[in-house]
């Protein structure tokens, strides 16, 4: 595997005709590339940007990439809030962004597309209950991974938890922590933790 | 000359590098082991190299600059070491260098960026360290860079 480090030459806006990029598992830092933003006209376009060290926030510029099919920032230190602008990313296939620092309220359109598993690992980013969960529960809940999205939007607490910090951020939702024993057969964890919300 | 998905066995021959008039040498997909010799460094009416998925060790040649016509050079999925011969970068007629899935160390090459014909170049899964260069950016044509 390369271990590549340092931040990404800034100029990358000059490759007009690009249909992929991928610098994915290396220890890639600083900003993630704002100029690629005018690479609008391209189509068929994925950039695989993750498992870095990428910080700061995902440009809002990216919204203007609505030909873009592939995105993958997983694994890396981004935060701030997803830009509600991305909602434009209408020909996404993949998207991803678990496994970094983001944080507030998923507001876009984004949530109803891809299921949590494309979200988690964001211990600061709440939502309504992402699909992508299944279980023998009763319509009315829905499973939100534990590593997840749910836990700091929860306005109130039916059962401790060492992680859970109750912060009235939305107070629609309660949610539980528990542990549920995964009894799939597909899945080797045996454990996994999860939160579940409902409505009030 | 088209020798791919053949089941070559044994050393890469020196003797090939006598063959300079060679403009397509397909050596893909074979079980060729030994180093890539030297000599074919001489092949200088190459226009496409393909040595992908066989099992040569040790480094790419430097001095492939002889072959000003080379437009695509495919070593992927070998065991090669060592590091990206700069002089690649001087090739002006190389759009496609595909280097992935070996064990290549070291930097890439800032030459590199100066051969603005790159569409493809994909050293994906190696050894590499180091930052990428700057000049990479200048690669107005390319249009798959995987450095994973």
């Amino acid at each position: 595997m390369n271990q590549l480090f340092g931040s990404v030459p800034p100029n990358l806006a000059n490759y007009s005709r690009l249909s992929y990029l991928s610098f994915d598992k290396n220890n890639l830092m600083g900003e993630i590339p704002v100029e690629v933003s005018q690479l609008e006209q391209l189509h068929e376009l994925s950039f695989f940007l993750q498992q870095n060290a990428f910080q700061r926030t995902i440009p809002s510029s990216w919204g203007n990439l609505t030909l873009l099919q592939n995105l993958d920032l997983s694994n890396n230190k981004l935060n701030g809030s997803i830009p509600r602008i991305l909602d434009g990313l209408s020909n996404l296939q993949t998207f991803n962004v678990s496994d970094n620092n983001l944080q507030g309220l998923i507001l876009t359109a984004l949530a109803t597309r891809f299921n949590a598993s494309s979200f988690v690992g964001n211990p600061l980013l709440c939502s309504t209950p992402l699909t992508g969960f299944t279980g023998n529960l009763s319509s009315s809940f829905k499973w939100v991974e534990y590593r997840g999205n749910c836990r700091y939007c929860c306005g109130r607490s039916r059962a401790t938890s060492p992680y859970y910090t109750p912060i009235s951020l939305w107070s629609l939702y309660l949610c539980t922590w528990v542990e549920k024993r995964d009894h799939t057969s597909h899945s080797k964890s045996s454990r996994r933790n999860y939160y579940y919300c409902t409505y009030p | 000359m088209d020798l791919s998905g053949n089941q070559l066995s044994g050393n890469l021959p020196v003797e090939l590098g006598n063959c300079v008039s060679l403009q397509t040498p397909d050596l893909s997909n074979q079980d060729l082991t030994g180093n890539i010799p030297s000599s074919y460094t001489s092949l200088s009416n190459l226009q496409s190299f393909s040595l992908a998925n066989n099992s040569p060790i040790g480094e790419i040649p430097v001095g492939f600059t002889t072959s000003a016509g080379l437009e695509a050079f495919s070593v992927r999925g070998n065991a090669l070491n060592g590091t990206i011969p700069a002089d690649l970068g001087a090739l002006s007629k190389l759009s496609s260098l595909c280097l992935s899935n070996n064990l290549l160390s070291g930097q890439i090459p800032v030459p590199i960026g100066n051969d603005f014909n790159f569409a493809v170049l994909l050293p994906r899964k190696n050894q590499l360290n180091g930052s990428i260069p700057n000049a990479l950016g200048a690669l107005s044509k390319l249009e798959k860079l995987d450095l994973a």
